[in-house]
């Protein structure tokens, strides 16, 4: 019985359980996201933040769980989401009104798919193939059908055969990535879904009839669209070093050290498309001081005004999600992923993404997570630091200086990966390849800033439009 | 150590995406009862002044649905055109770098074209800005 239980339990594929365990652990960070940006802010603005919700549910009997710090805050808050009355206005599209919590929220939970959470485990199995003869490789068409059923869904790499007193059985080894979906074209798949997001702001801003979502959905899709280009711009310079759409080798190239102390990340050789990578990301998801899709003051709630209940928490936790996949797909690409110097073993140079150890696998998972947190921990930095652009600033940050500026910068790249890139581009690139890389960063944005003493200077912003006929303007007032 | 070896079994690559669908159904599970749920124990009060559309407390003036900015279209004009252009960059940055490593001599011509590329790419950039497209003061 114990022995079907665990041959039915072995032929569960990892990513289910991968995908539960991921699903559930973003959901419930995401619910913290919210009350750790709270303390943030109460952190920068000197004041003590929410430390009354513990986990006593007024119960006295549970005296102990009280206070928390605050930590019972996220489950009050979705208990009240829930509670609340699910209201629809008159006027809004029913349908539409409807759908775009789902859209939204189903597009960023799908762009975590791709995040490469823990490199590639492998294990070791005994399985009885039914196979007699154990002299020669067996190659896998040449497996009959039973054996083929006994090996487990995903790849095989190789089996060894047992000693002779149980013939037929092979040590067989397979790999799985400790990821939800290991895509070939995982960073595609992750710009593509969470461009995807850009539909449900708009089609809530129009179907909820209000103007303020109206304008708010409007200035949030012209926001996200400009700040895509260059993100893709900038993704594409980390591609173009590695030659490889799958993020999952993009962190394991990243996985050594030059000389010993200095971890290969892409920090180090693509500065500039870090910084212009980490300005797109904080566009992309609204938030200060790109935030003029909801801002209070003019806007009331943005695209969001009309929603009530756990559909406005749908959009809530959407922003946060999408937070959380942006600042992940920022440490695969430029932070090194689940690589930490001394904690993440296998120093193997041709195959550092795997290992044998579960606990090594568990060690990179928390590596990534604390990495991305730290990301996050920047954005609510920034949002409660800075103020809020106006509108023009932002559209003509995005169009006049960071789109020219990442085509400059993955035209440098393409330059010196073509003359530098015979001997290691492929593998890594590291050494001399990196400090080139980096000069080649510190050169376009020094160029840049001399480009733009050159340009002639724009027309004043804000321009004062003077009451014809007043004592400011002498020309003559306008008849009526 | 006898090492007879299996043959290496790649996985199908359309397996894949099996955990995005199951993603999916998750997600779509998770939304649909998420609001469910709520629609099921909150309370529903209407009246006629709750149905009006939220204006600040003002009676709504005219109807949301109107003529808007131009610039938000020529800005959603102008995306499509670069972001198509940079979709074709992946194929081309996929394939660069291990080209130069492997066949330095092909690794030129991939240069010059991805140049001229660019360069058209930036015509239309200097022309759009040029016409005003990038101002929206």
């Amino acid at each position: 019985m114990m022995d079907t239980l665990k041959d039915w339990l072995f032929w569960i594929p990892a990513w289910f359980w991968i995908t539960l365990v991921v699903h559930f652990t973003i959901l419930g960070t995401v619910a913290y996201l919210i009350l750790l940006e709270r303390k943030v802010a109460s952190w920068v603005q000197d004041r003590i933040g929410p430390n009354r919700v513990g986990f006593d549910f007024g119960l006295p009997f549970l005296w102990f769980l009280k206070g928390m710090n605050g930590l019972g805050q996220p489950l009050a808050d979705g208990l009240k989401f829930i509670f609340k009355e699910d209201y629809r206005p008159g006027g809004v599209d029913k349908i539409l009104f409807t759908l775009a919590p789902g859209i939204m929220i189903l597009t960023i939970i799908i762009s975590i798919a791709a995040v490469p959470w823990g490199g590639i485990k492998q294990s070791t199995r005994a399985i009885d193939l039914g196979v007699n003869d154990t002299s020669a490789p067996v190659p896998a068409d040449q497996l009959t059908a039973a054996a083929q059923k006994k090996l487990p869904p995903g790849e095989v790499v190789y089996g060894v055969p047992t000693p002779a007193d149980q013939p037929g059985t092979y040590n067989v080894t397979f790999r799985y990535s400790f990821q939800i979906a290991d895509l070939d074209i995982g960073v595609l798949f992750i710009l593509a879904t969470l461009s995807l997001a850009v539909y449900g702001v708009v089609i809530g801003g129009w179907a909820s009839n209000n103007k303020y979502s109206f304008l708010g959905g409007l200035r949030a899709t012209a926001n996200m669209i400009s700040y895509e280009v260059p993100l893709g711009l900038a993704v594409l310079t980390i591609v173009l070093m590695y030659g490889t759409l799958d993020l999952g080798t993009i962190v394991e190239k990243q996985a050594w050290m030059w000389h010993g102390i200095i971890p290969a990340w892409n920090i180090f050789t693509q500065p500039l498309a870090f910084l212009m990578f980490l300005v797109c990301i904080h566009a992309e998801a609204n938030r200060a001081p790109f935030d003029l899709a909801e801002a209070e003051q003019e806007l009331v709630g943005g695209y969001h005004t009309e929603y009530s209940s756990m559909r406005f928490a749908l959009f809530f936790l959407a922003e946060y999600a999408g937070m959380l996949t942006t600042s992940a797909v920022c440490v695969a690409l430029f932070f090194g992923g689940w690589h930490f110097p001394g904690l993440t073993g296998n120093t193997d140079p041709n195959n550092p993404a795997v290992t044998s150890h579960l606990l090594i696998a568990i060690v990179r998972c928390v590596v990534f997570f604390v990495k991305t947190l730290l990301i996050i921990f920047v954005f609510m930095w920034v949002r409660w630091s800075l103020p809020r652009f106006r509108f023009d600033q932002l559209m003509g940050l995005a169009w006049r200086a960071l789109i020219p500026m990442s085509l400059v910068i993955l035209f440098a790249t393409a330059v010196v990966i073509y003359f530098f890139g015979h001997d290691r581009a492929l593998m890594r690139v590291g050494g001399k390849m990196g400090l080139i890389l980096l000069a080649a960063n510190v050169v376009t944005l020094i160029v840049f800033f001399g480009a733009y003493l050159l340009l002639p200077a724009p027309p004043p912003t804000n321009r004062r439009i003077r009451i014809p006929g007043s004592r400011f303007n002498p020309e003559p007032a306008l008849s009526a | 150590m006898t090492s007879s070896l299996l043959a290496v079994q790649l996985a199908d690559p359309r397996l894949a995406w099996a955990p995005v669908v199951l993603l999916i159904i998750i997600a779509v599970g998770f939304a649909v009862t998420n609001v469910a749920v709520s629609i099921l124990i909150g309370p529903k009060r209407s009246g006629k002044v709750k149905e009006t559309t939220y204006e600040s407390g003002m009676v709504p003036i005219g109807d949301t649905r109107r003529r808007f900015n131009v610039r938000f279209y020529i800005v959603a004009m102008i995306f499509l055109v670069i972001d198509v252009d940079i979709i074709f960059f992946y194929p081309w940055a996929t394939i660069f770098a291990p080209y130069v490593q492997k066949m330095p001599d092909k690794s030129g011509a991939l240069l010059i074209e991805m140049i001229v590329f660019v360069g058209l790419l930036l015509l239309a950039y200097v022309y759009a800005w040029g016409k005003g497209v990038f101002r929206w003061d």
